[in-house]
């Protein structure tokens, strides 16, 4: 590769909890892949291992590819570790007075996390540990309106009941201070739609602050969501003055090594609804589940390619399966969103995780029954390398799916006789004695369990299974997908040829987004006269104005200039009476008063898809209850090469011979296929297995998949 | 009349052959339906797993995707809301998230319907939607609570019911909001009404709408609920339909027979697991206080105690039996209910104890039971009972319950299993008139929602962190509550000092909201349903010498300078201790300061008033001498307990220091000893039980008790079984045969 022309390159890291993935993409869309183990104290050691590996690969180094790369986005788990291991900052926290216990009874949320049967076992109950210190929570008195379900007819929002103490919040910041606390949280209520309170309080803490000459952060909690749900709000903001800050100082450490080596860009992270922004960006919590989001984003950058409008992406990877959605090639956001048993008011991708991975034990209950997981052998792998109970993975060794000196590429070596042992007594046990019947049996009913728990995302957002294009993808994706292809449940299932590295090779996809919201309170009753309309709109129109204002703000600090942000505007809305909002965006510009009705019908459309008819009430008049909007920038983006078509027959260098699976109740043969040397326009029919050093594909006798010309792989 | 479940499945031409055949099977037999293999299951193991997944998760789904339609936090996201896929007999198969023992009341309500003749008139077809909330008929606790019930039919057949149910914002009962607290009867109960046909052909019919809004104070919000649990009902008659395709008719309907009785055995094995074979009994105590509330119902114009006495055998086959026999005759209030939404409580304990290793199914109804005396709160002999607040005191019937399973696995030695059971709720209602004459009813759901956990025989219990009654614990946003319901803006929510009960490990805290009145307009009348209060002993009682919690208490203060004060900058009161704190040291002054031990009357509110409760407090395990002295001073120093308490109850003298106006303590180690030693001393000279015994034995022969203690015995001699309880207590207390009251 030296000595040709100048390549240019994009950084896409996935620091997950044991490994670091690694996809650098060169201008013309080609990549390579690398992986590192992940260093926890210290993750620029870990990104550096990384793209050293990949480096190698490509063979230049380091330093050329910092020099010559257009943008680095490193997706880490620096605040989930943060959050898991408690070892955040010392928060401060100043709350409307009365509402000092609010984080430590939390709403009575302790069940956030556990199955139903956990729930159910009720002496299972904990609260989850607080992030601010008892002591270090103080109340101050004020109090305001927030509007209610009878509009203006009682108090409207933002009336000030009881006006702000300023003089006690002076003496709060004092004390917190004292006990040297690292950042200083501000929450009032209905913050959400009166900011006042808590932006005045903030100028005097920053004063106190400054006083002492302290370098002290302070976040107030309608920056941070600035949505009508105070508990949820509080843990939003917890969650940015514990974790944010300091998983800030872990992505400049990171940053800082790039460039030492040369980098001269910012380094970009990945929110929590998509898209990637500067480590500078103010409200990082967004960013607090980044890792997974790369996943999402390589199908959105696939359904685009395809033309795909309603497309489910399934990683099954060692614990866990984690399902989104792409609808219309957008990616499903949420409200409201559980996290290390915190529950938060960010929006974030539509993403569920089940405990059912390649690792996932697999063992009987007391009552002689089979259960699967949520118990995960993780990096031991199962009995065939160093754990003591069966798991998915040696059940797939036993059957013969997996070869025991193929795993990583045969760098580790697998004990079969181990796994079969343990199969045996298993199956034993359920009254199978045929361990390889029971094998199948149970890896049957884990594929219905993924099959199941992929259907119940989809279809708790009112779609219709058939609509969607699955996608599997993670190391145990491909290896499974035959499984979750059977019964056709789906309209079409397909994966890719790198569908292990998959969550990589989309944070490099990722648009540079931001997104902004306020809470308002907007009522539209039946009868509202014109001058109302157009006051509301008039409304409307100035706080998305304000909003856009923030974003292009925001955006020059990264170096992006005005005319080249998008902007996307949207409401929230609900029925008078409801307690949930539901997103509509709007495609339209709204100007005039009779482009209320326009965003009422955009509503009821978006209403439409999800419920029966029977589910609507017009008849109670519509409340507005939140704008936002997401404003994206331009970014270079890897493309997946269109490759001519090669004839439908694979040819001979990618056969590798056979191998002995149990399969539908016998040993069969299953044709042996390296993915590297198959074309596109290759079609294959099962049984085979299509491999390379980390991927294990399984192509079962029913099916026939195809390579289409972007070496996307469909199974028919 | 049928010879097996084979038999019925070929041969049952109706409903209510399908009903009387598994009674009579499952009664003969002492199996579900007389099945005596699980052939499916047995013949293949996986897919009877798989195939009940499906099912399952098709249940999950349905809440997941209708529950954001709703108006009420309790339904959307707290535990007030259930959605079940059903036999066609009413056995239920599979639950959703929510308050699950409302699975017993889809019994009750679909034999009401079978056995009235139903699938004549109106007529069971595809598409009709039946609604219910009455206890008598249909097995609901409360008129709040109100069920959906949508039968699937395949291919020509009834197949099964989807059914779901929530409590509803406001019952429109003479006392406005969800659990009217004065009835003299059912007709005071508010809407109510036994299974009806409510639409045809999935649509609501158009007086169903009418009839909420003319008979309800939040028509708004129920008409919501309700199109909340008929999308959820939809949803889930798609899945089954689908599901039936995929495995066969045949399949579907031995296997969902199958499945129960799988669950029947598996609640045997875990009784005999967990369990110690034995009598446990409990007794409890609520106070009615209807003396001077009305003139206009003179049989209801007195004060009285409602007993509840129970008596849990687990016998060695092994059965669970709960004995309520002993209990209070119905009377003229509020606080009966009938056997199906007593159920509802009385499963409570063994839903969270027993089937969280099983499928949740109706199989746990038939090794463990309850027996009500005819004529009891419980079992009323009459149709015109009111019942519009039963779980008042019901809960203490949970509570016993739970508590006798305590001891049972206590005795077998699962500590980790034993739990002091707190069963209290509280939610404050009412209705209102806002200044341009808008009206509305309201409740508010926060301590529905949820309240202190006790403590563990070897931990402390945790404050605000589960629900007897539901799996999904929340107490709600304050910012929706407020947007709910106008006139009400929190000055706190807050957790108080000392109300817990104590012990070696403590119970969890009790809450404490303020609710301020501002500008309520016209009028504004509230009151407070609620299961702890008035109590004794307090639905969170202690264990194994821990001391019970608390009862809750509410403070009302109207017509006061509070609002003059908060204008000149006197920093609020945030809790129902600290509001008595101010008033006692005069930072405000209140014409009209009322504490609440029983439940309070409608109040009336006022611009400036304030409301509160203090409520959900937990019993402790052991005795409070034993606990480790450290944690005490950590809770003094966390200002969880006070000096006095850490003294007077727990033995423990601390030494206070004051660094920076701030108090910490330390433990004085010697006096400590010392102090705990003179305590196990003095209680060596205490009153015996013996001379106890004596004395009041003396009291009881010469009938020398308050009116309402006299009226409550003589009630629970005078249901059906009173009898039994008479000579109990003659018994006990060693008295002439004859003895009466």
């Amino acid at each position: 590769m030296q000595g040709q022309v100048k390549d240019s390159y994009i950084i896409a890291i996935d620091a997950g909890g044991t490994m670091t993935d690694a996809v650098i993409i060169r201008s013309d869309g080609t990549f390579h892949i690398g992986k590192y183990r992940t260093y926890r104290i210290d993750e620029s050691e870990s990104y550096m291992g990384a793209v050293k590996a990949v480096a190698d690969k490509i063979g230049v180094s380091t330093e050329e590819i910092h020099k010559n790369c257009d943008v680095a986005i490193y997706a880490g788990t620096a605040m989930t570790n943060t959050l898991i291991t408690m070892d955040g900052l010392k928060v401060g926290l100043i709350t409307t007075r009365g509402m000092e216990h609010m984080s430590i009874i939390e709403n009575g949320l302790t069940y956030i996390g556990q199955s139903q049967k956990e729930i159910l076992h009720q002496q299972l109950r904990r609260h989850t540990a607080p992030l601010v210190k008892k002591e270090n929570i103080i109340g101050v008195t004020e109090r305001v309106t927030g509007g209610s379900y009878f509009g203006d007819v009682h108090l409207p929002a933002g009336t000030v009941l009881v006006p702000l103490n300023e003089k006690e919040v002076e003496d709060a910041a004092e004390e917190l201070i004292k006990n040297d606390v690292e950042v200083i949280g501000i929450m009032f209520l209905n913050s959400h739609v009166f900011p006042d309170h808590e932006i005045r309080a903030a100028e005097i803490v920053k004063k106190v602050i400054e006083k002492h000459g302290k370098d002290i952060k302070v976040v107030a909690s309608h920056e941070i969501a600035p949505v009508g749900k105070d508990c949820f709000r509080l843990k939003s903001l917890l969650v940015q003055c514990f974790a944010a800050e300091k998983a800030r100082k872990q992505l400049e450490y990171v940053e800082n090594a790039a460039r030492k080596d040369g980098y001269d860009k910012q380094l970009l992270t990945l929110l929590s609804f998509g898209g990637a922004v500067s480590i500078k960006y103010p409200r990082l919590y967004e960013t607090i589940v980044s890792g997974p989001i790369g996943g999402l984003t390589a199908s959105k950058e696939i359904a685009t390619l395809l033309d795909i409008s309603h497309l489910a992406v399934g990683d099954v990877g060692g614990t866990s399966f984690d399902v989104g959605l792409v609808v219309d090639k957008r990616i499903e956001l949420r409200p409201d969103s559980d996290f290390a048993k915190h529950r938060l008011v960010l929006p974030m991708v539509e993403l569920n995780s089940a405990p059912l991975g390649m690792g996932t034990e697999v063992k009987v209950n007391d009552l002689g029954n089979l259960e699967i997981g949520p118990e995960s052998a993780g990096w031991r792998v199962g009995v065939c390398l160093d754990h003591d109970r069966l798991t998915i993975t040696d059940i797939h060794v036993a059957l013969g799916y997996i070869a025991e000196d193929s795993f990583l590429g045969g760098k580790i070596i697998l004990d079969r006789d181990k796994a079969c042992k343990e199969l045996e007594r298993v199956g034993k046990f359920i009254g199978i004695p045929d361990l390889y019947q029971a094998g199948e049996g149970i890896l049957e009913l884990f594929f219905t369990n993924l099959r199941e728990f992929a259907r119940t995302q989809i279809e708790a957002k009112g779609f219709n299974l058939k609509q969607f294009v699955f996608l599997a993808c993670g190391g145990g994706g491909e290896t499974c997908v035959h499984g979750i292809a059977k019964g056709k449940a789906f309209k079409e299932i397909i994966t890719t040829p790198f569908a292990s590295v998959f969550s990589a090779y989309g944070v490099g996809c990722s648009d540079i987004v931001h997104r902004y919201n306020k809470g308002i309170v907007g009522i539209i009753r039946h009868g509202i006269s014109v001058n109302e309309k157009s006051q509301l709109v008039h409304e409307l129109i100035t706080e998305w104005k304000s909003l856009e204002e923030k974003a292009f703000e925001e955006f020059m600090l990264e170096g992006v200039r005005k005319e080249d942000v998008k902007i996307l505007r949207g409401v929230f809305m609900r029925y008078i009476g409801q307690l949930e909002s539901f997103e509509t965006k709007l495609d339209f510009e709204v100007v005039r008063a009779d482009d209320l009705d326009r965003i009422i019908r955009a509503f009821e459309k978006m209403y439409e898809i999800k419920y029966p008819s029977a589910a609507k009430f017009p008849e109670a008049g519509y409340a507005l209850t939140q704008v936002f909007i997401e404003a994206v920038a331009p970014k270079v983006k890897p493309v997946l090469p269109e490759c001519e078509l090669a004839s439908k027959t694979p040819p001979d260098s990618a056969y590798a011979g056979t191998r002995r699976v149990y399969y539908r109740g016998k040993w069969t043969d299953f044709k042996l296929f390296r993915i590297e040397e198959i074309k596109a326009g290759n079609e294959i029919t099962g049984p085979a297995i299509l491999f390379d050093d980390i991927s294990t594909l399984v192509i079962g006798a029913d099916d026939v998949v195809n390579f289409d010309k972007y070496r996307i792989i469909h199974f028919n | 009349m049928f010879k097996d479940l084979d038999d019925v499945l070929k041969n049952a031409k109706s409903l209510k052959d399908l009903l009387a055949a598994r009674d009579e099977l499952t009664q003969k037999t002492g199996t579900y339906y007389g099945i005596q293999e699980l052939k499916l299951k047995e013949e293949d193991p996986l897919k009877f797993e798989q195939f009940y997944a499906e099912l399952h998760s098709v249940v999950l789904r349905a809440r997941e995707h209708s529950r954001l339609i709703t108006a009420s936090p309790g339904g959307r996201e707290m535990g007030e809301s259930l959605w079940s896929l059903c036999t066609p007999d009413g056995d239920t198969l599979a639950n959703s998230l929510g308050f699950s023992t409302h699975m017993v009341a889809y019994r009750k309500a679909i034999r009401f319907m079978i056995e009235n003749g139903y699938e004549e008139n109106p007529g069971i077809n595809e598409g009709d939607i039946f609604s219910t909330d009455d206890g008598n008929t249909a097995g609901a606790p409360h008129p709040g609570d109100t069920y959906t019930y949508l039968p699937i039919f395949f291919d020509g057949e009834m197949v099964g019911w989807a059914a779901a149910v929530n409590h509803i914002m406001e019952a429109g009962a003479p006392v406005a909001g969800s659990w009217p607290g004065f009835a003299v009867d059912t007709t005071m109960d508010g809407l109510v009404f036994p299974p009806m046909k409510v639409g045809e052909n999935y649509t609501p019919a158009r007086w169903w709408e009418e009839l909420w809004k003319a008979r309800t104070r939040a028509p708004v919000f129920n008409i919501l609920d309700d199109k909340m649990r008929l999308t959820g009902c939809m949803y889930i008659e798609q899945g089954v339909k689908e599901i039936i395709k995929k495995y066969g008719l045949d399949y579907y309907k031995r296997a969902i027979r199958e499945v129960i009785e799988e669950t029947r055995r598996a609640i045997v094995e875990n009784i005999k697991t967990l369990c110690v074979p034995g009598v446990y009994e409990g007794t409890s105590f609520r106070v009615v206080k209807y003396k001077g509330l009305s003139q206009v119902w003179p049989h209801a114009d007195k004060d009285f105690m409602l007993h509840t006495r129970m008596t849990v055998r687990i016998s060695p086959e092994p059965k669970i039996l709960g004995d309520l026999t002993g209990t209070s005759k119905w009377d003229y209030c509020a606080f009966n209910g009938y056997p199906g939404g007593a159920d509802i409580a009385f499963y409570l304990p063994v839903t969270g104890n027993f089937l969280n290793n099983t499928k949740m199914t109706s199989g746990l109804f038939y090794d463990i039971r309850s027996y009500y005396p005819e004529g009891c709160t419980y079992n009323p002999d009459t149709p015109y009972a009111a019942f519009s607040n039963i779980w008042a005191q019901s809960m203490s019937m949970g509570a016993l319950h739970w508590n006798a399973l305590t001891r049972a696995f206590y005795a077998r030695g699962f500590l980790e299993e034993c739990i002091s059971c707190e069963g209290d709720w509280a939610g404050i209602q009412g209705a209102g008139t806002l200044a341009n004459g808008q009206q509305y009813g309201f409740t508010n759901f926060e301590q529905v929602g949820g309240v202190a956990q006790g403590a563990y025989p070897f931990r402390d219990g945790i404050p605000v962190a589960w629900a007897m009654w539901t799996q999904l614990c929340n107490i709600g946003n304050q910012e929706e509550w407020e947007y709910l319901i106008p006139p009400f803006f929190y000055l706190g929510r807050r957790l108080v000092k000392d109300f817990c009960g104590h012990g070696k490990y403590r119970g969890g805290l009790g809450l404490s909201s303020v609710h301020w009145i501002v500008q309520p307009g016209r009028d504004l009348y509230i009151s407070r349903g609620g299961a702890g209060m008035a109590q004794t002993p307090f639905v969170a009682i202690g264990q194994c010498g821990g001391y019970p919690a608390p009862n809750s208490w509410y403070v009302a203060l109207r017509n006061s300078n509070l609002n003059e004060k908060i204008k000149e900058g006197l920093p609020y009161p945030r809790s129902a201790d600290e509001i008595l704190e101010y008033v006692n040291e005069g930072k405000i002054e209140a014409k009209d300061l009322q504490i609440f031990k029983a439940d309070p009357p409608q109040l009336r509110m006022e611009d400036g008033d304030v409301f509160s409760d203090a409520s959900g407090a937990a019993g402790g395990w052991g005795d409070p001498l034993e606990r480790d002295p450290y944690m005490v001073i950590n809770d003094l120093n966390n200002e969880w307990i006070s000096e006095k308490i850490a003294y007077t109850c727990y033995g423990v003298v601390a030494k206070k220091s004051s660094i920076d106006g701030k108090v910490r303590y330390e433990l004085d180690v010697e006096s400590t000893e010392k102090t705990r030693e003179e305590r196990k001393k003095a209680r060596l000279s205490c009153q015996s039980v013996k001379d106890w015994w004596m004395k009041e034995r003396k009291r009881v022969i010469n009938k020398d008790f308050i009116e309402p203690v006299r009226y409550t015995y003589k009630s629970s001699f005078s249901t059906k079984d009173g009898e039994k309880f008479r000579q109990y207590y003659v018994g006990f207390w060693q008295l002439d045969k004859d003895f009466e009251l």
